[in-house]
């Protein structure tokens, strides 16, 4: 009866992985879960899906993970995609600046469709893809923390699908989000308890890029 | 002697791409008659010009279409198409020539060359970079993203393209993709409001719901609607998951019948599979079967298809459901823009609910009215046959009629002269009777 294995506990999170055309979504997602990447996926028409299962203390965590289609007109077709999400990534590609300034706009497509129960925005955790083809940010790092806190984002990643850099970080650290938000969720449902006011998604995090 | 040696070297090099092109499995092989038919058809003198029997045509692509001449086939399809089908002049595409165009800069050049390498990546003709294959799809993306300004690129037109460029020249597959998009009207649904696209997937969930309720209902369960997985079958034709034998089956089809085959082979392969599809439990598992496994059909499994698909007519179901989703549209619409954020949650989520009930509402009374006219039309069947058993009946009493008149005639003749006045004694005080036969004769 005591053999705990059966009694774990478990979270199933939908992410959403959204961003620009060809900014890598599919790679890092492939690379997260299957640990392979391909300079050549098929494209994604529509929405694709991932799980990963992860071990979290004593407890399991399925990530659900929504690989969205990248062009613009595909987000009249997101606010079905969106639904009941509690986290996301939003990826833009380090090399094209454009898909950096589209950044902005997919977050407030984000917010504007999907929030949390008690009405907070879901965790979304920035992720500058394809840094093994140069452009250092991790120099503009201070610039980016300051963009992430602008813009409501808990942290941000430089990462590579291709060398394998950060993906998992990036991932646990948007888990680390989602369950605090979740238990901020649950104590505001039980009446008469009062609970800290700690927005998390003002506590600047080191986004552990720094090198 | 040495010009000869390039031209043969030419024509090799040209063979060899062919046989790159067409490197994929036949779904209906087809017979020597169908390839004896298709043979007479595309040397037919007049086939671009003199409208052919559109049942005819049919039945031809039903009895399959050699790989080797799909290419001319779905070119002859389409000339035939535009011979009865002419589009008003405003829905007609520009006749910009594809060589003017390919001249032009176009505005979607990143996003046409991101996918070029995500266009059939694994088949030989497109993998190589930049090599013929995408340099071929890359004009064609180009010259239709400047033709057609509104759509422009849409992903998933990179491999409707390609499966042209599979089976004919570059400036052959510009014209046939321009007759898919334009005369078939694909082009709606690649738009940038996508409102044609949600439409499609509204009609896919309503034959589902309509034809395999326990398909439908599981699905339901797990909240997977058709937009979760059959987007790609709509904007690819099916082309960027399944086999290309199957796809190039499926155009076929689209080049007589079109867009409604989609949903038909998309209707076959949900209900084919249906008992293991309602076997998955979890949400990932229905649409890791959906989106990996379904799409490895077998030879057998894509002939049945196939097949089944030909026996299909839904087009009146399609034409409900598109007006059907229209109302829905603008009930919405007039309920007006809520207040705040939570009020508009709970109010979506009502209406969401009213919109659920209505729709269970209209269906039901569908069926009923359905069902009315299935009785109706039994009766109207029983009248005509009752209708022409009495016509029959009269036939054989107005014969049986003329032989009594010939008979008194004969018997008026051999009557001698005085027995004759009184005969007509007796036919003046039965007179009315008479008269009222002569009027029931007229009509």
């Amino acid at each position: 009866q005591m053999g705990g294995q059966n009694l774990r506990k478990e979270h199933l999170y939908k992410v959403l992985v959204i961003g620009d055309l060809g900014v890598g979504k599919t790679s890092i997602i492939r690379r997260y879960v299957h640990q392979t990447f391909s300079s050549n996926y098929r494209a994604t028409i529509g929405v694709d899906f991932a799980l990963k299962v992860l071990n979290w203390d004593s407890e399991t965590v399925r990530l659900q993970l929504w690989d969205i289609a990248g062009q613009e007109r595909f987000g009249n077709m997101t606010r079905v995609y969106y639904r009941e999400a509690m986290g996301a990534f939003i990826v833009f590609d380090v090399t094209r600046p454009t898909t950096f300034e589209a950044v902005i706009k997919w977050k407030e497509d984000l917010d504007s469709k999907v929030m949390l129960a008690n009405g907070q925005r879901i965790a979304t955790v920035l992720l500058a893809n394809k840094c093994d083809q140069g452009r250092e940010l991790s120099n503009n790092g201070i610039k980016m923390d300051q963009f992430c806190k602008d813009h409501g984002f808990v942290g941000w990643f430089e990462t590579s699908a291709k060398d394998n850099l950060n993906i998992s970080d990036a991932a646990n650290f948007l888990v680390k989000h989602i369950m605090a938000t979740e238990n901020d969720i649950l104590k505001s449902v039980v009446p008469d308890t009062i609970s800290p006011q700690m927005d998390s998604s003002r506590q600047m995090s080191c986004s552990g890029c720094f090198k | 002697m040495e010009k000869e040696n390039q031209r043969l070297e030419a024509s090799r090099d040209e063979l060899h791409i062919r046989k790159t092109k067409l490197d994929y499995q036949e779904v209906c092989t087809c017979s020597k008659e169908a390839q004896a038919l298709w043979e007479r058809k595309l040397t037919a003198p007049g086939r671009t010009t003199n409208p052919q029997d559109k049942e005819d045509i049919y039945r031809a692509v039903c009895q399959g279409v050699p790989k080797s001449r799909r290419g001319e086939v779905w070119l002859l399809l389409s000339h035939q198409h535009r011979l009865q089908h002419r589009l008003p002049q405003r829905q007609q595409a520009p006749d910009t020539p594809y060589y003017d165009l390919l001249k032009q800069l176009t505005a979607q050049q990143h996003a046409i060359l991101v996918d070029l390498g995500r266009t059939f990546p694994t088949h030989q003709y497109f993998s190589a970079q930049l090599g013929a294959g995408q340099l071929s799809l890359y004009n064609l993306l180009k010259a239709y993203s400047l033709m057609d300004t509104e759509v422009g690129y849409c992903q998933g037109i990179s491999f409707v393209a390609g499966v042209l460029l599979l089976h004919m020249r570059e400036e052959q597959a510009f014209d046939l993709l321009k007759f898919l998009m334009y005369d078939l009207g694909i082009r709606r649904q690649y738009r940038p409001d996508m409102v044609s696209l949600q439409i499609q997937m509204y009609q896919l969930s309503r034959l589902l719901h309509d034809y395999h309720r326990e398909l439908y209902n599981h699905l339901e369960e797990y909240e997977i609607g058709p937009s979760l997985y059959a987007a790609p079958w709509f904007l690819t034709l099916f082309a960027s998951q399944f086999p290309l034998g199957f796809v190039s089956c499926i155009f076929d089809l689209v080049f007589v019948q079109g867009t409604e085959v989609i949903f038909k082979v998309a209707l076959c392969l949900l209900s084919s599979h249906e008992r293991e599809i309602v076997e998955c439990d979890s949400f990932e598992s229905i649409v890791d079967y959906l989106k990996t496994t379904l799409p490895t059909l077998t030879q057998t499994q894509m002939e049945q298809t196939i097949t089944k698909v030909m026996e299909m007519d839904i087009s009146k179901q399609l034409h409900a459901y598109e007006v059907e989703y229209h109302v829905l549209q603008d009930e919405m619409l007039d309920a007006g823009p809520p207040p705040d954020d939570s009020e508009r949650l709970d109010k979506l989520e009502k209406t969401n609910v009213q919109l659920k009930k209505q729709n269970m509402d209209l269906l039901e009374k569908l069926q009923a009215a359905r069902q009315k006219i299935q009785t109706l039309e039994t009766s109207v069947e029983n009248f005509l046959s009752r209708e022409s058993k009495l016509k029959h009946m009269i036939r054989s009493l107005e014969q049986e009629r003329a032989t009594y008149q010939r008979t008194i005639e004969r018997m008026r003749f051999s009557l001698p002269p005085d027995a004759l006045t009184d005969v007509e004694m007796t036919q003046i005080k039965t007179g009315p009777n008479g008269k009222a036969k002569t009027s029931a004769k007229k009509p």
